[in-house]
C-alpha cells in the first residue's frame, strides 16, 4: 500500500498486514505515533490522554466502537483535562442516553438505530468520519469553503406560508437543502424511484425520482443521470406560479407546492426546465383516507399555536402536511401539480427526530449500498453532501499528484478543482441546488433502457400511454 | 347592390321580428353547447385525464395544447372590436363606421370564450377566482398569467365600458321602437341620460379608444400573451422578441376575418346590404390581406433563422415545425387567401363577397392551426430533450375538438341574444350614410 | 460573470403592470378628467362603468367556481 492510501484500516481490512497489537495504531507508522506523542508533550495537556484517544479514534473509524461508547469512555477524563466535553460525539450520546426512554416516535418508526441531524454519515465507505477526525487532529486546513451556515432564516413572519421571494440571491444565508449525487457510483438500480414512490404514494407514472440511462456520442460507457427535482434558487417554476402554490420554503430553500391552493394550470411544468413536474391528471391512484395524517384538518392544523401543531403532527405520524399546516407532502389531489418535495415531512421530524435530514430515495439508495445520494444542507460545510464533496474531491486531488506539479491542497487547489463535478442546464440561470458528481450529458446524449427496466420495478415509464385509457371518445376506454 | 336608404328601421328589425332562420341557429346552437357542457361535465368529474394531454418529458406527452391554443385565437379575434373603433374614432375612418359595433361586440363574445377556455384549461377551476384574487399583490410582480388575466380584464371592461357609454345614445333616441319587456334594461343603460352628453361622450369614448388602441394590440396579444411563452427559460421554440409581433399579426389577421364573415352573415339575415356595403367589404378585404402579409413575413424570419444555424434545440423545433404537414396547410390556406386578396387589388372584378367569406374563413382555420402547434410543438421539444419520450405526442381528443365547436356555438349564441337586446349597429352610423353628418368627429382636445 | 439580477433592483411586473400597461390606462382615465371643458360627472361616470364591469365580472366568475366545485367536488 502506498504511504499515502488511508484505506487500511490496521487490523482490519484484511491487507494482510497482521501486526500484533503493540505496533502503532496509526496508519503511517511508528515514527509518526512518535511525533504526534512529542506534539502533545509540548503542550500543558496530558499527553497519554491524547494518545489512548486517538487509538480510541481510530477504531471509531472502523466502527469498532460507537460515538456513544467512545464519548463516554473518555467523557469523565476530557472535563477534568479542559473543563468542557464538547467533542461532536456528545450528540450521539445524549440520544443514546435518550433513547433508554422509549419514546411514542421510536414506537412508531420501529427504528432503533441512532442518526445524528446533520452530519449523516455514508454508511458504506467512512471516509467522511474520518475528514472529521482528521480535521480534529490536524486542526481544520483552510478550504477556501463557503462561511458557516448562520443559525436560521429571516424569521419575518409574513413568509410563514409562502417563503422566500422567487429570486436568486438568498441561497448564501441560511439554510438551503440540497443533494450532492454521484453519477459513477449510481448502477441504474431504480432503488431511489421505488423508494420515493412508497414513501409518496405516487400515481402511475408520476416518477418524481428518475433516473436516466443515456448513451452519449463522446462516451461508450453506460451513463446514468438521476434526476429528482433541482429545487432551483431561482427556480422559473415559483416566478411563473399565478396563485403563489409554488413556493420557497424560507427556512430550508425548498420548492414546495401548495396542494391548497394549486388551481393547476400547469404552468409550472411549462417552465420548468427539467421535466420535474408531473400532474395530477385524474382521480390520485391512492385515496387521500389511506395517506398518513389525512385525519388532520388543515384549517385546524394552521389555527393551532406552533407547538401545539407540531405535535400534532408528530403524533399522527403526518405525512402530508408541513410544519406550517400546510398541505404540501406526498401525492397531490386530483387537478393539481406535484413534484418531488425533498420529503418536508421528514425535514420537520415528523417521522421521527431520526429521518430529519434525510429523504426516501437516499434511504433507499444507502440501503441498497450504492450511496450515490447525498442530501443536506448546502451551505453548511459539515452537511453530508458538503463533506462528501470534500472527500471526492480530495481524492481526486490525491490521485493526480502524482504529477507533482506543486500544487497544495487548500492553497492552489480548491475542492471543485479535480473533481469532475456539474449542475444541470446551469447556464439557464435556475440555479440548481443539486450538485453531480460524473460525465455532464452532451447534446447528442440520449436516454435508453437501463439495466433495470422501470416494468421490473413496478414503475410506468411512458405515463402518457397509461393516460391514454380515461381518454374520453377514443376508443380506448 | 342596394340603392336603398338606410333608415333606424333597419336597424331595430331584429329586435322586432324573428325569423325562421333565427329559431333554426338558435336550435342548432343551443343543442351544441349542451352538448359542450355535458363533455365538460364528464372532463370536470374525471379530471383532464379525459384529453390527450400528459407531462412532457419522461412521461411523453404535452401539458398544454388546443385548450391554450384556441384561448390564444379567441383574444385574437377579439382584437377586431379595437381595431376598427380605433380606425373610426382615432384616424377617422367613418366608412367603417357601420361595422365597427358589430366588431365591438365580436371583442366581448371573443374575451368571453377566451376567458372560458381558461376556466375549461384549470386542474382545479373551483379555485380559480379565490386563489389569484388572493395571491394576487405578490403574483402581479412576477408571473407573467397574472399579467395576463390583469390586461384580459381591462381590454374587456374598457370595451363594455366603451359600449355601455356608446349605446346610450341609440337607446334613447330608438326607445319608441325597442321592446318594451327589456324597459328595465334601457332604463338602467341610459341612467342619467340628457342629450346635452352627447359630445361629452364622445370625447370620453375617443380617450377611452386611445387607451385601448395602445393597450391591446401592443400589450395584450402583442405582449403579455406572447410573453406567457417567449419569456420561459424551457421551450426553446417559444424562445425570441419576435413572438410579440408574431402574435399581434395573428390577432389583427383573425379580428378582420371575423368581421368579415360577422358582417356578411348579418346582412344577409337582416337584409342590410345597403349598410353593410360591399365597399366595406372590399376595404376589410384589403386589410386582411396587409396583415396576412405581415403574418406570413413574420413566419418567414422564424424558419430561417430557426433552420439556417440556429442552436440545436432551436434547431430542432424549427425543423418539426416546417415538416408537419398541418403547419403546411395553415401557411398553405394563408397563403391562397392572400393569393386571392392580391388578385383582387389588381383586378377588381375578381373580388367577389363570396371569396372573401372564404378567404376569411380559410384565415381563421390557418390561424388557429397556427397557434395549436405553436403551443404544442413547443413542449414536444424542450431545451431538455434526453428523455426517450422526447419529443413527446399529442393530437387533440374528442373533448377538446368538442370544445371548439361549443364555444363557436356559445360565440353564436351570445350575438342571436344580444341582437334581440340593442342595435348591432351605431344609429351614428346610419346617420353618416344617410348624410345626416351627425357621426362622432376626431378629438376636439 | 455578470451577478447582476434585474429582479433584484425591481421585479420586472411591477414596471410592466403599473408602468407599461397602466400607461394607456391612465391616460384614458386622466383624458376623461382633464380634458376640457371639465366635465367630472360623465368622467366620473364613466369610471363607475369601469369599476362596476369589473367587480360584477369577477364576482361573476367567483360564483360561477363556487358552483363547479359544489356540482363536481374533486379527489382529493
Amino acid at each position: 500500500m502506498s504511504r499515502d492510501d488511508d484505506s487500511c484500516g490496521h487490523g482490519s481490512c484484511g491487507c494482510g498486514d497482521d501486526e500484533p497489537a503493540d505496533e502503532s495504531f496509526h496508519p503511517l507508522g511508528e515514527d509518526h505515533e512518535d511525533e504526534m506523542r512529542e506534539m502533545l508533550d509540548d503542550t500543558e495537556y496530558d499527553t497519554e490522554l491524547g494518545m489512548d484517544m486517538a487509538e480510541d479514534a481510530m477504531k471509531l473509524i472502523q466502527g469498532e466502537i460507537s460515538e456513544a461508547e467512545f464519548h463516554e469512555k473518555y467523557n469523565e477524563a476530557v472535563v477534568e483535562e479542559f473543563d468542557v466535553d464538547d467533542r461532536p460525539t456528545v450528540e450521539a450520546f445524549e440520544e443514546a442516553k435518550a433513547e433508554e426512554n422509549e419514546s411514542i416516535f421510536q414506537k412508531l418508526t420501529g427504528d432503533g438505530s441512532v442518526a445524528e441531524k446533520l452530519s449523516n454519515v455514508d454508511t458504506e465507505m467512512n471516509q467522511s468520519r474520518r475528514d472529521t477526525m482528521k480535521k480534529m487532529g490536524a486542526g481544520a486546513a483552510a478550504l477556501g469553503l463557503g462561511g458557516v451556515a448562520s443559525a436560521q432564516s429571516s424569521g419575518d413572519p409574513k413568509d410563514e406560508e409562502y417563503g422566500a421571494e422567487p429570486v436568486g440571491d438568498t441561497s448564501e444565508e441560511g439554510t438551503q437543502l440540497g443533494m450532492v449525487i454521484d453519477l459513477n457510483r449510481c448502477d441504474g438500480c431504480l432503488e431511489c424511484v421505488t423508494g420515493c414512490i412508497e414513501e409518496n404514494q405516487t400515481s402511475t407514472g408520476a416518477n418524481w425520482m428518475y433516473v436516466l440511462t443515456y448513451e452519449d456520442d463522446n462516451t461508450d460507457q453506460e451513463n446514468f443521470l438521476v434526476r429528482p427535482c433541482q429545487h432551483c434558487t431561482n427556480a422559473p417554476c415559483e416566478k411563473v406560479c399565478p396563485v403563489r402554490a409554488r413556493h420557497t420554503r424560507d427556512k430550508d430553500g425548498i420548492v414546495l407546492t401548495n396542494y391548497e391552493t394549486c388551481i393547476g394550470c400547469r404552468y409550472c411544468q411549462v417552465a420548468c426546465p427539467y421535466g420535474v413536474n408531473y400532474f395530477q391528471w385524474g382521480e390520485p391512484d391512492v385515496p387521500y383516507e389511506d395517506l398518513p395524517g389525512s385525519e388532520n384538518d388543515y384549517e385546524e392544523l394552521k389555527q393551532m399555536p406552533d407547538d401545539e401543531r407540531h405535535e400534532q403532527l408528530v403524533e399522527t405520524n403526518d405525512h402530508i402536511h408541513d410544519d406550517r399546516g400546510q398541505w404540501s407532502d406526498m401525492r397531490p389531489p386530483q387537478g393539481v401539480m406535484g413534484k418531488c418535495t425533498y420529503c418536508p415531512s421528514r425535514q420537520d421530524g415528523h417521522q421521527g427526530e431520526e429521518k430529519v435530514g434525510t429523504v426516501a430515495c437516499m434511504e433507499a439508495c444507502d440501503a441498497a449500498g450504492m450511496s450515490a445520494i447525498h442530501f443536506g444542507d448546502m451551505n453548511d460545510p459539515e452537511s453530508r453532501p458538503q463533506q462528501y464533496l470534500r472527500q471526492r474531491a480530495e481524492q481526486e486531488f490525491e490521485r493526480d499528484t502524482e504529477l507533482d506539479n506543486g500544487e497544495e491542497w487548500g492553497d492552489t487547489v480548491t475542492p471543485w478543482g479535480k473533481l469532475s463535478a456539474f449542475q444541470l442546464l446551469e447556464d439557464l440561470g435556475t440555479q440548481p441546488n443539486v450538485v453531480y458528481l460524473g460525465n455532464e450529458p452532451g447534446p447528442d446524449a440520449e436516454q435508453v433502457e437501463g439495466p433495470v427496466t422501470y416494468e421490473q420495478i413496478g414503475a410506468d415509464d411512458n405515463r402518457k400511454e397509461h393516460l391514454n385509457q380515461f381518454t374520453f371518445g377514443t376508443g380506448d376506454d | 347592390m342596394s340603392s336603398k336608404t338606410p333608415s333606424a328601421d333597419d336597424i331595430v328589425r331584429p329586435m322586432q321580428s324573428t325569423q325562421r332562420w333565427y329559431y333554426i341557429v338558435f336550435g342548432i346552437a343551443s343543442l351544441l353547447a349542451l352538448g359542450w357542457f355535458g363533455l365538460w361535465s364528464i372532463q370536470l368529474q374525471r379530471g383532464l385525464a379525459v384529453t390527450n394531454l400528459a407531462d412532457w418529458g419522461s412521461a411523453g406527452g404535452v401539458t398544454w395544447g388546443l385548450y391554450i391554443g384556441a384561448f390564444i385565437w379567441w383574444v385574437g379575434i377579439a382584437h377586431g372590436g379595437i381595431i376598427l373603433s380605433a380606425a373610426v374614432r382615432l384616424f377617422g375612418m367613418k366608412r367603417y363606421l357601420p361595422v365597427a359595433r358589430l366588431a365591438e361586440l365580436l371583442t366581448i363574445g371573443a374575451l368571453s370564450m377566451a376567458g372560458f377556455y381558461i376556466m375549461i384549461h384549470l386542474g382545479r377551476p373551483d379555485r380559480m377566482a379565490w386563489s389569484v384574487i388572493q395571491a394576487y399583490p405578490v403574483t402581479v410582480h412576477q408571473s407573467p398569467l397574472v399579467w395576463d388575466v390583469t390586461v384580459i380584464t381591462m381590454y374587456m371592461v374598457m370595451t363594455l365600458t366603451y359600449l355601455g357609454l356608446t349605446v346610450r345614445y341609440d337607446i334613447n333616441r330608438l326607445r319608441d321602437d325597442l321592446p318594451s319587456y327589456l324597459e328595465p334594461v334601457y332604463k338602467m343603460a341610459t341612467l342619467g341620460y340628457s342629450e346635452k352628453e352627447d359630445e361629452v361622450i364622445e370625447r370620453i369614448v375617443w380617450w377611452l379608444a386611445l387607451g385601448v388602441i395602445v393597450m391591446a394590440p401592443l400589450l395584450l396579444h402583442g405582449g403579455v400573451i406572447p410573453w406567457l411563452f417567449a419569456l420561459l427559460p424551457s421551450m426553446p421554440g417559444w424562445q425570441g422578441a419576435i413572438q410579440g409581433p408574431q402574435f399581434l399579426t395573428i390577432a389583427l389577421t383573425s379580428a378582420i376575418a371575423g368581421v368579415i364573415i360577422l358582417a356578411l352573415v348579418l346582412r344577409r339575415a337582416y337584409d342590410w346590404y345597403h349598410i353593410l356595403t360591399d365597399d366595406i367589404i372590399r376595404g376589410l378585404t384589403l386589410w386582411l390581406g396587409l396583415f396576412s402579409l405581415l403574418f406570413i413575413w413574420l413566419q418567414l424570419q422564424q424558419v430561417i433563422t430557426g433552420v439556417y444555424a440556429a442552436p440545436l434545440d432551436q434547431r430542432a423545433f424549427a425543423h418539426a415545425k416546417i415538416a408537419n404537414p398541418y403547419y403546411q396547410f395553415a401557411i398553405g390556406v394563408v397563403l391562397i387567401a392572400l393569393a386571392y386578396i392580391f388578385a383582387q387589388a389588381v383586378k377588381p372584378h375578381v373580388f367577389s363577397v363570396r371569396r372573401s367569406l372564404a378567404a376569411s374563413f380559410m384565415v381563421l382555420a390557418g390561424t388557429l392551426t397556427e397557434k395549436v402547434l405553436f403551443v404544442f410543438e413547443g413542449l414536444e421539444y424542450p431545451t431538455f430533450d434526453m428523455y426517450y419520450n422526447v419529443p413527446g405526442h399529442y393530437f387533440p381528443s374528442p373533448i377538446e375538438i368538442g370544445s371548439l365547436v361549443g364555444t363557436i356555438a356559445l360565440c353564436t349564441l351570445f350575438f342571436l341574444v344580444i341582437l334581440k337586446v340593442i342595435p348591432v349597429v351605431e344609429l351614428h352610423a346610419i346617420e353618416e350614410l344617410r348624410g345626416e353628418g351627425h357621426a362622432p368627429a376626431e378629438g376636439d382636445d | 460573470m455578470v451577478e447582476f439580477d434585474v429582479w433584484n433592483v425591481l421585479y420586472p411586473g411591477t414596471w410592466v403592470i403599473f408602468g407599461v400597461i397602466g400607461l394607456p390606462i391612465y391616460t384614458a382615465i386622466l383624458g376623461w378628467f382633464l380634458g376640457k371643458p371639465r366635465t367630472p360627472k360623465k368622467a366620473m361616470m364613466a369610471l363607475t362603468y369601469l369599476v362596476s364591469f369589473i367587480v360584477s365580472m369577477w364576482v361573476g366568475v367567483y360564483i360561477l367556481t363556487i358552483l363547479i366545485g359544489i356540482i363536481f367536488p374533486p379527489a382529493m
